[in-house]
């Protein structure tokens, strides 16, 4: 086995006295790639950001270490930070739309970012722009180079943000909810892209998304967060089959699947943690159709199984229900 | 993309600036009386109402008026242009170090601007100008300072806005820099305002070097100058309208065409934004 491209160790992010990572352990080896899964506000995009250290101000690393390559990202200078985003890690947004300049062309757009990184020519750049789109499918890539954002459609740009991501060859590419603002069958189609250019890159991927099949089609292994924390980390088939935390099982079942139409959707009672909210015990814990007394008084540790890490005191009893 | 009806009032208003600026270069070539805008006179000729020789009539000192007022363009379009663009130069770095760098910085450029603000609209450029010494280049320098504050605000609060935008952290999550970052995404998309201000201030510009000129702080005679010559008309103009109406008509169009293009563009540019 190869070692960890990226690790992180018991990653704390805090925003003052407010905790809104706590203790994110986790890694990815090269050709490998990791889900993320939760919902809005459990800490998943800011996984991403402390990554690649951009935190929003007032936000900070409080504890841990993030190791790419086996040296700690946070020990960097914020020079080799910035030469070492979208060359070595790059990352795609959720909003195609709104990550491209309005006022300027896909071309300038491109060029920018491989200027920033590499020493070409003008023929050598425009050459690596043709090559990328071309691996995202977009047919006419000329054409797709002189048009503006608005004149693409969302999943045209979305191909466009995955080839500028992939024309610097980066080693691992972070995507948070790169389908969200897509409709359903551009989804499958992205998925499937981001599928077969892994593959053929055989770059880390990271996958950060609140929907549970988007994740489970792409990812060897997932992370389930909630409130900052880590709920569940296995590999798919495991949290699929035995999930043994009860807020992974939650999620699992407010899918929504063609086969009981008839069925009214699940959803989990309650509503998701502010940051910093419940203070003692288990994040779930309101909302826990599993809960005891033991889990407001006291945080569930990552328990070890063998087969993954678990976030709940009741682990063992889940994981044959 | 742009066919609306604010698109008609810009092009009439921003053709009709245009064509004065080509006529006020031209001037000594399209006027037959090219020598009075030298400091001439002619007895015979004084005060003569509009005819076909006179379109405009005569001055108290014989000299033709529509050459006058051509002439008078030079200097209201450069003064226009010289307020607008020394404004620009001081307010645009100013509130791109409020716009980004922020904190104390940031509070105080604000508090200058306040300042300046602070006072009444022709006030400043008074003062400033009498302190300077009376002529056309220190009355410029006078309402630049005292309008430079407009496009430090403006643009600043356009800058937060900006910066902000996903596609902002997007090129930052691609290893842009701040400089880059700053030219590239920021600037651009940050000026949309700040131009639509500046267009519609050219007239309000000419009005100020007008206003002071003919309170005897800007131009001088013998320069030509729209204020100027209304002040020159003081003494005649209730027996003559036309020493005074001519040079009144063309600021008071010429500012509206700078207001209305600069109304044109500001829907214009509000239209393509939401494409």
């Amino acid at each position: 086995m190869s070692e960890a491209l990226l690790t992180l160790e018991e990653l704390t992010v805090k925003a003052g006295n407010l905790t809104l990572l706590d203790k994110i352990t986790f890694s990815v080896k090269r050709g490998e790639t990791i889900g993320i899964v939760g919902e809005s506000g459990s800490g998943k995009s800011m996984t991403a950001w402390s990554i690649l250290r951009l935190l929003p101000k007032g936000v900070k690393a409080a504890g841990g270490k993030v190791c790419f390559k086996g040296t700690d990202l946070y020990s960097r200078s914020t020079e080799e930070m910035r030469a070492l985003r979208g060359r070595r890690i790059a990352m795609i947004l959720q909003d195609p739309h709104a990550a491209l300049n309005p006022i300027r062309t896909i071309a300038a757009q491109m060029d920018d970012v491989i200027r920033a990184h590499f020493r070409e020519d003008k023929q050598a750049r425009r050459a690596r722009m043709r090559r990328f789109l071309t691996m995202v499918e977009l047919a006419e890539s000329e054409r797709v180079l002189s048009s503006y954002p608005f004149q693409l459609s969302g999943g045209m740009l979305q191909r466009v943000l995955i080839a500028m991501a992939l024309c610097l060859e980066p080693d691992m590419l972070i995507a948070d909810e790169p389908t969200t603002a897509l409709d359903a069958l551009i989804r499958l189609q992205i998925v499937e892209l981001l599928q077969k250019v892994q593959r053929e890159s055989g770059m880390a991927l990271m996958v950060i998304s609140h929907d549970f099949g988007v994740v489970s089609k792409l990812a060897g292994h997932i992370v389930v967060m909630y409130g900052g924390r880590m709920a569940e980390y296995a590999a798919t088939g495991e949290i699929l089959e035995h999930s043994r935390h009860p807020y992974t099982r939650a999620l699992l079942k407010s899918r929504p699947s063609v086969k009981h139409v008839a069925e009214r959707l699940y959803t989990i009672p309650g509503t998701p943690p502010k940051a910093g909210e419940p203070e003692k015990g288990c994040k779930f814990e309101p909302r826990c159709p599993f809960r005891a007394g033991r889990c407001r008084r006291e945080a569930p540790p990552l328990y070890e199984h063998g087969r993954g890490r678990v976030a709940c005191f009741f682990h063992e009893d889940l994981k044959n229900v | 993309m742009f066919r609306n009806r604010y698109t008609k009032t810009f092009y009439l208003s921003s053709g009709y600036l245009l064509l004065l600026a080509l006529l006020a270069l031209l001037a000594g070539g399209l006027t037959p009386y090219p020598q009075d805008a030298g400091n001439v006179m002619h007895f015979t000729e004084r005060l003569l109402p509009p005819s076909l020789s006179h379109p405009f009539g005569t001055d108290s000192l014989g000299r033709d008026i529509l050459t006058l007022v051509l002439f008078g363009a030079r200097l209201s379009l450069m003064a226009a242009l010289g307020v607008v663009g020394l404004a620009l130069v001081i307010g645009i770095p100013l509130g791109l170090l409020a716009g980004l760098k922020g904190r104390w910085l940031d509070d105080l450029i604000m508090r200058v601007c306040d300042v300046f603000l602070a006072f009444p609209p022709l006030l400043l450029p008074v003062i400033l100008a009498a302190a300077l010494g009376p002529n056309l280049k220190n009355a410029i320098i006078a309402v630049a300072v005292s309008w430079f504050p407009w496009y430090t605000r403006i643009l600043r609060a356009q800058i937060l806005t900006v910066r902000h935008l996903p596609y902002i952290t997007a090129a930052r999550s691609a290893g842009a820099s701040d400089i880059w970052l700053m030219w590239r995404h920021i600037l651009p998309n940050s000026m949309a305002p700040v131009l639509v201000q500046a267009t519609l201030d050219m007239g309000y510009a000419i009005l100020a070097v007008a206003g002071l000129s003919f309170i005897g702080f800007g131009a001088r005679p013998p320069a030509i100058e729209w204020g100027l010559m209304i002040t020159a008309s003081r003494a005649t103009f209730l027996d003559f309208w036309w020493t005074a109406f001519f040079p009144g008509l063309a600021l008071f169009i010429t500012v509206f065409a700078f207001n209305l293009s600069g109304e044109g563009l500001k829907k214009i540019l509000a239209t393509g934004d939401e494409s």
